[in-house]
């Protein structure tokens, strides 16, 4: 018998439909038993051509189609487009409608990253953990739906404003889930964070250093779980962030190598935290007043064209658009987090176990339709 | 040696601990609703099985659409409004009325009335742009979502019902030989007057 024993690689698809992968994406990998010899990420099964039907569709009646651009986060995907055409216009968004939009929006990012860490967790194989992290979204989803009516879509921010004040009595609901969220986030820290088992398979694992991570352009946590302090919020603030206080978590090797899964994951559940923080300041300081900055019926931004930054949960979304001077965009460009997280996916992969390419993915928080557009 | 004794007691504790929060979770109040079982409409009932922990749906909700055509000028702003055009209007004069919407105070003048008011539901992604385009107020978004239908074209709504449709068509014609009267009796007077000149 010779001294070595030939193996061969065998191509698998991981996906489409695979229960861990978070949407409609596909993997192929060339494996050497478990370990992963070659990994190619397969995008583009989400594609429903967005950015085309943005030329078809009026500025206003494109809003309800970011929604769908990231489902978990519309609210902060409604408020980067009309925040570009708002810019184009030259309009200026009253400070009500500003601090509301910051409700929403946090509110809508503390709801995008329990699903994001729970949607990890049960890729990990704790199902417990999800349950109740999404126990807790549907808290924020009843909230959400009694400023808009709407639960996933939410539709609620306009050209120069927000379609709806909020409800009565809802800075008093909000205060009483902010008390229980803050022990329930407790709860998860026991129930996940410091679980040893959930922190083996998390720390050390597909570490990204911070060179590596501006290298691949990586966006929002995945950048600030890398321990590079870049927030958009904070670095280029809009909206009334300069006024807020709060803190840039970055990820700090806590347990592991710097910019590891476990780092990705904390960064997140510290940014809910933070966005806590947040929402307290803005219940208090909320002023009265307009809602809704006046805008034309037909609205025709000047010829020209805009990029807007802003930060979503998923990080950097930036919608780049081009005005002719109609009633439609010209055209329209979306650039989001998930894409690039996606990008660095084959170099991450390369030599580790295949359960651990589900934990790189489910800590880079992917969403497929954001993915595709 | 120590530290791999160390990761075993950790395992352990972690696990047990994680054990007793998903065991406290038996002693609180569920809150799934056991949906087509429970009546969700009605906020007494849900509130004793529920111990307060939910609450019926908010009066906002934005499900399948109505409208109220007494109050529906046929202006057909909700049209331009709707990004993917599952609303199709026609409409012809009508009778000149003040019609009080729900929105303002000032009456708003209607002259002309729907012959075909038709909503998509299938297409329709429930966005509120049309409501809140609607000078009226006739078009809302109800608290129904239950919608399913064997048919796709079940799904699209008629408001407008056939003998209305009649009805308005002929009140339209009358009013088109009224307006024609009219304009020849002026004609003819326009005519009188310029031979008198004469
Ligand atoms: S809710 Fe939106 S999609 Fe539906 S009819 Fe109204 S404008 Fe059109
Ligand atoms: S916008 Fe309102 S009043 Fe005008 S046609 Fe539509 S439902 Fe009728």
């Amino acid at each position: 018998m010779t001294s070595e024993l030939k193996t061969e690689h065998i191509t698998i698809n991981m996906g489409p439909q695979h229960p861990s992968t978070h949407g409609v994406i596909r993997f192929v990998i060339k494996t050497d038993g478990e370990i992963i010899h070659e990994c190619d990420p397969d995008v583009g099964y989400l594609h429903r051509g967005i950015e085309k039907i943005a030329e078809s569709v009026t500025w206003q009646g494109f809003v309800p189609f970011t929604d769908r651009v990231d489902y978990l986060a519309s609210m902060n995907a409604n408020w980067a487009y009309c925040m570009a055409v708002e810019e184009m216009l030259g309009t200026e968004v009253p400070e009500r409608a500003e601090y509301i939009r910051v409700i929403a929006g946090e509110l809508n990012r503390i709801s995008s990253h329990l699903v994001a860490i729970g949607a990890a967790d049960m890729d990990m194989g704790a199902i417990t953990p999800f349950v109740q992290l999404l126990r807790e979204r549907e808290y924020i989803n009843d909230l959400l739906e009694m400023i808009c009516g709407a639960r996933l879509t939410y539709n609620y921010y306009s050209i120069g404003g927000v379609n709806y004040d909020l409800p009565e009595g809802f800075s008093i609901k909000v205060m009483g889930f902010l008390d229980h969220f803050e022990v329930a986030v407790e709860q998860m820290h026991r129930l996940v964070t410091y679980n040893q088992i959930f922190i083996n398979r998390f720390a050390n694992v597909a570490a990204v250093s911070p060179e590596m991570a501006m290298d691949y352009n990586f966006v929002g946590p995945n950048l600030r779980g890398s321990g590079v302090k870049y927030d958009v919020r904070r670095n280029k603030p809009y909206s009334i962030y300069d006024k807020l206080d709060f803190e840039i978590p970055i990820g700090t090797a806590s347990v592991g190598t710097l910019g590891d899964c476990y780092d990705r994951y904390f960064v997140r559940v510290e940014e809910i935290r933070e966005s806590v923080k947040i929402l307290r300041q803005c219940l208090q300081q909320i002023p009265e007043g307009e809602i809704q900055a006046k805008v034309k019926n037909a609205i025709k931004p000047p010829v020209g064209h805009k990029y807007i930054r802003t930060e979503t949960p998923r990080g950097d979304t930036g919608y780049f658009i081009y005005s002719d001077g109609k009633t439609s965009p010209s055209r329209l460009k979306i650039r989001t987090g998930s894409f690039t997280g996606m990008s660095i996916i084959p170099e991450l992969a390369r030599n580790i176990f295949i359960a651990d390419l589900v934990a790189v993915i489910g800590s880079l928080d992917i969403v497929a339709p954001e993915l595709d557009r | 040696m120590n530290a791999y004794f160390n990761n075993i007691k950790n395992g352990i504790q972690t696990v047990f601990e994680g054990m007793s929060i998903s065991l406290a979770s038996f002693f609180v109040h569920p809150i799934t609703i056991q949906y087509p079982e429970d009546d969700i409409s009605s906020a007494e009932k849900l509130k004793e099985t529920y111990k307060g922990q939910l609450g019926p749906m908010p009066e906002n909700y934005r499900g399948i659409l109505d409208v109220d055509l007494s109050i529906c000028t046929a202006c057909q702003l909700c049209v331009k409004a709707c990004p993917i055009d599952c609303i199709v209007i026609d409409a012809v004069k009508c009778d000149k009325s003040k019609v009080q919407g729900t929105k303002s105070e000032k009456p708003a003048v209607k002259t002309r009335t729907c012959t075909r008011f038709d909503i998509h539901m299938g297409k329709c992604m429930f966005c509120a742009l049309c409501t809140l385009a609607c000078p009226t107020g006739a078009i809302v978004h109800t608290k129904v979502f239950e919608m399913n239908k064997y048919q796709l074209q079940d799904l699209v709504l008629s408001f407008v019902s056939e003998e209305e449709k009649e009805k308005a068509i002929k009140r339209d014609s009358e009013l088109k030989v009224e307006a024609a009267a009219e304009k020849a009796a002026k004609a003819a007077k326009e005519a009188e007057k310029t031979e008198e000149e004469k």
